[in-house]
């Protein structure tokens, strides 16, 4: 029997699935995919640049409640009072890092199917100089976006000019192309991703083959 | 003051010959010394750094597939504070396991997706 291929999993796949479905908005998408690598389709590959962004992300995820916990009209300086207190840093670390070490535990009780990247694998500026070619190649879009209360969501619009909205560049940018490059590089015949700006990516700038994971697929 | 994590069981495990356990003992013998009286040092990013720079001495013959994987399988553990597990231990279900482990950490449905897109563009 041959050896499953390997799949290099975007940051998005693993914390979606780690969520669960009552957590993550894209959970079902991501229980199929990994349902294929239980059978034996796929051999996940972990980055340590992927776990990185991980732990980062969970703090992130964390940092975000906390605002929303906080009562309506809390005032700027409550905030920083609040951030800037040892108990709020212990209880957003702790947290978050718990979550972190629940994954690594069983990324690395399961070789069959979790792979570490090999410590030993060395990554030349030559791989970003072709990122930055891909880049310099490509225009991303401009989209209008409204701009919501980071605590309720609701749309907002300023006082002073009257401007509820803003405008965003959006391309695939120097991280999705690291991991990218960093797919081929650790011999991962696919990258699988749930964000849609990977399939914008020149299908020549890879080795890999990108897959983004979404419902109609 | 810390304690290294007891890399005694890895070393078991890994039956690497007399050469390379006693560089790792070495190293870690001499990095627990160092910094030994300090709280300020993070013992795991000093355990992990301690398992890459032994790497580099170890016998190539005895550098398996299987003792690359293990070694970087424990030095991923030793960051985050878990102990080494049994090279041979092949948890099958830990992917079932996985599934909704961290559900605990937030109250609401989020979209991972979109927190990541925009942790990238920051």
């Amino acid at each position: 029997m041959s050896t499953p291929p390997l799949a290099y999993v975007d940051t998005n796949i693993f914390i979606s699935y780690a969520l669960g479905e009552e957590k993550s908005d894209d959970f079902q998408i991501v229980e199929k995919f990994f349902e294929e690598v239980s059978k034996g389709k796929y051999v996940v590959l972990v980055s340590n640049f992927v776990l990185s962004e991980t732990l980062h992300a969970l703090r992130r995820i964390k940092t975000e409640e906390a605002l929303k916990e906080t009562r309506n009209g809390v005032t700027r300086q409550e905030l920083r009072n609040i951030v800037n207190s040892a108990e709020f840093r212990k209880a957003i670390n702790d947290k978050s890092y718990e979550a972190f070490k629940v994954i690594i535990g069983f990324i690395t009780s399961d070789p069959d199917h979790f792979k570490l990247a090999d410590l030993k694998t060395n990554y030349s500026e030559e791989m970003f100089s072709q990122a930055l070619r891909t880049l310099s190649g490509c225009l991303g879009e401009f989209r209008v976006y409204p701009i919501d209360c980071p605590k309720c969501d609701a749309e907002l619009d300023c006082t002073q000019c009257g401007v509820d909205c803003k405008i965003v560049y959006k391309s695939f940018n120097a991280p999705d192309l690291t991991h990218l490059l960093m797919s081929t590089s650790l011999g991962c015949k696919y990258l699988f991703t749930m964000d849609k700006g990977f399939s914008k990516i020149p299908r020549s700038q890879s080795q890999s083959e990108i897959k983004v994971l979404s419902q109609e697929a | 003051m810390y304690r290294l994590l007891d890399v005694s069981l890895a070393l078991q495990n890994l039956d690497l010959g007399k050469t390379a356990s006693a560089i790792l003992i070495k190293s870690f013998s001499f990095v627990e010394g160092f910094f030994g009286d300090t709280t300020e040092a993070s013992p795991s990013f000093i355990a992990s750094a301690v398992l890459e720079n032994s790497l580099k001495q170890l016998i190539p013959k005895e550098m398996t597939p299987e003792v690359t994987d293990y070694l970087a399988r424990t030095a991923l553990r030793s960051i985050v504070g878990l102990s080494p597990i049994d090279i041979g231990s092949r948890d099958k279900d830990a992917i079932i396991k996985l599934k909704g482990s961290i559900s605990w950490l937030t109250q609401k449905k989020i979209d991972v997706t979109e927190i990541i897109r925009e942790m990238r563009e920051c």
